[in-house]
């Protein structure tokens, strides 16, 4: 008798099966709506990637075409192969009056990335981050080889390095601390690391335990 | 092409002014050029039917961008395949490997030649036509065995011997339902099954056991076309290709074509032993020659359709399930179904109209 209820729960089982494939399959030949291909070359100006897309490193400026990169070339170490190079100048320190590194060329060789993400995770000073940009293609390769800094841009001046306390202790860095009070906390870390050696890894930690906390 | 056989000799001797035997041979060859094609042009149209619906099973759209609606994508894909080099393994065995594909292609042709289209569309209307296509195709058996043996390569060694194991079995079920259906039909010419059916199809005249019968060559033609829920031999996720792991390029694509011309040739048995082959349903179009055609297509594609629902629904048996499907439920359950189509058939409870 198991036998033959094997067969009927079988012919069952298999009707239920095609059943809802075949729901499926008659909906999305008339409706369409449900189909999750995405036509891509046609729809480029539509489509929008999600936050977390991988797509290429830019460095995002602000309205006054300024960016937070101080040249500290983090990145360019960090790459495993070489897709960046940073070309810097030097200038003066408005603050101090030391030299500073002023970024002139932030070069980006896009056909080079892997999209690894040790360049974002290195910039302590969040200076480039993930883009969404997708539609890479380009008859020239040429095309690729891109510069991050916008022409004309300029390092955010909140960004530049104050002059460091003479004494670090908190009573004399309050008096500074109640203008721009995030920019202190921020900048705490890279004042560290100029008194002593930090390896990069360190420093980057730091910055983001720092992070974290705020 | 019966029918047209005199047309054809007709035209070639008073027209063209050739003798009867040189009108003979170019008629042959004309009927055989025109076979090739249809082989090609099927095998092209079902690779493309199979992606686009199992695009749509899998909420894709499948090729859509060359030609309309993505038609001439295989095409592409085929003149790809030509362009290919013919590797091979040094260590095979050159003659065998070189010829195996043949067999599996002249088979699937020779089948092809039996198949009524319509009533005047057909190229060898012998009076054993059902039997000569399950006879030849087991020929294809061979093709794919050899394929396997000549590689010498161990996967395509299991795929060919998987292959032996199972097309063979499984003929023994199609020849069975076809044995069931020769006791109501009588004949085993084509065009004499079909035009029996003009008085209802065989499904409906036999009703009960034809029913049975459908279902168990619907599943054991799946098995003989080595499709998804039995295609153990060339398990991509076992075997890698099975039996065609070590071809490449065009005789590659001979295997891939055939596997499709295959379906298509048990499709429409099916259809000519269940669904009436080319009559129109409740006889709208009779009478208007090659009109024929046109249903018998229709109803094929149906069938083939059913197949590509089985792909996209079923996983696949293992080697055992296999077996046990074939020879505990399949064989018995065909032949108490041919002992009940004959008490119908003798007592006269066939349904016809």
């Amino acid at each position: 008798m198991n036998y033959f209820t094997s067969i009927i729960s079988a012919i069952k089982s298999l009707l239920i099966g095609m059943n809802v494939t075949g729901v499926y399959f008659f909906r999305n030949l008339f409706t369409r709506k449900d189909i999750i291909t995405v036509q891509y070359p046609d729809n480029i100006d539509t489509l929008k990637m999600f936050d977390r897309f991988r797509g290429e490193v830019v460095m995002p400026h602000n309205e006054l075409n300024q960016h937070k990169c101080d040249a500290c070339t983090m990145c360019e170490i960090a790459c495993p192969n070489g897709s960046i190079e940073i070309v810097f100048d030097k200038a003066e320190n408005p603050h101090t009056g030391k030299p500073m590194k002023v970024i002139k060329n932030h070069i980006y060789h896009l056909e080079m990335c892997t999209m690894c993400g040790l360049c974002i995770e290195a910039c302590p000073q969040e200076a480039i981050v993930w883009g969404q940009g997708f539609h890479h293609v380009t008859q020239n390769r040429g095309d690729l080889t891109k510069s991050l800094n916008l022409p004309g841009s300029e390092l955010d001046p909140t960004r530049i390095k104050k002059p460091k306390p003479k004494v670090v202790k908190p009573k004399v860095a309050k008096p500074a601390a109640p203008k721009v009070e995030a920019k202190v906390e921020a900048e705490a870390p890279i004042a560290k690391e100029d008194k002593k050696p930090l390896s990069p890894k360190a420093s980057e930690g730091e910055t983001s335990t720092d992070k974290i906390e705020k | 092409m019966t029918a047209n056989k005199t047309i054809i000799t007709d035209f070639l001797i008073d027209v063209a002014g050739l003798t009867p035997d040189i009108a003979f041979w170019v008629e042959m060859v004309t009927v055989a050029a025109i076979y090739l094609g249809v082989f090609a042009i099927l095998g092209l149209f079902l690779v493309w039917m199979e992606r686009r619906v199992a695009g749509f099973f899998q909420f894709r759209l499948g090729p859509n961008r060359r030609g309309p609606m993505g038609l001439f994508q295989t095409v592409a894909d085929a003149l790809k395949l030509v362009s290919k080099e013919l590797t091979g393994n040094a260590t095979a065995d050159k003659f065998l490997y070189t010829v195996a594909p043949y067999f599996v292609i002249v088979t699937s042709l020779m089948s092809l030649a039996v198949i009524p289209f319509s009533a005047e569309l057909q190229a060898f209307d012998i009076n054993i036509g059902i039997f000569f296509i399950t006879a030849v195709s087991s020929v294809a058996v061979i093709g794919i065995f050899l394929a396997g043996w000549a590689s010498n390569n161990k996967y395509s060694l299991i795929g060919g011997m998987r292959s032996g194991i199972q097309m063979i079995s499984y003929e023994l079920s199609i020849g069975m339902v076809i044995v069931t259906m020769t006791v109501l039909t009588g004949t085993l010419q084509l065009s004499e099954i079909v035009e029996i059916q003009k008085n209802g199809w065989l499904i409906m005249q036999g009703h009960i056991p034809a029913i049975i019968g459908f279902m168990i060559f619907m599943i054991a033609g799946t098995a003989e076309a080595n499709r998804t829920p039995f295609d153990l031999v060339e398990a991509e996720s076992e075997l890698g290709a099975g039996f065609h792991s070590e071809y490449s390029g065009m005789n590659f694509a001979y295997y891939f074509l055939a596997e499709f011309v295959n379906m298509f040739i048990i499709s429409a048995m099916a259809v000519v032993l269940f669904f009436g082959g080319w009559l129109s349903p409740f006889g709208i179009t009779d009478g208007i020659p090659y009109v024929g055609a046109f249903w018998f297509v229709l109803k094929t594609l149906g069938v083939i359709f059913l197949m590509m629902w089985f792909r996209w629904t079923f996983p696949r048996f293992r080697i055992d399930q296999l077996l046990t499907l074939e020879w505990k439920y399949l064989i018995p359950i065909n032949m108490v179904n041919i002992v009940i189509m004959a008490l119908i058939v003798w007592l006269g409870l066939t349904i016809s109209f």
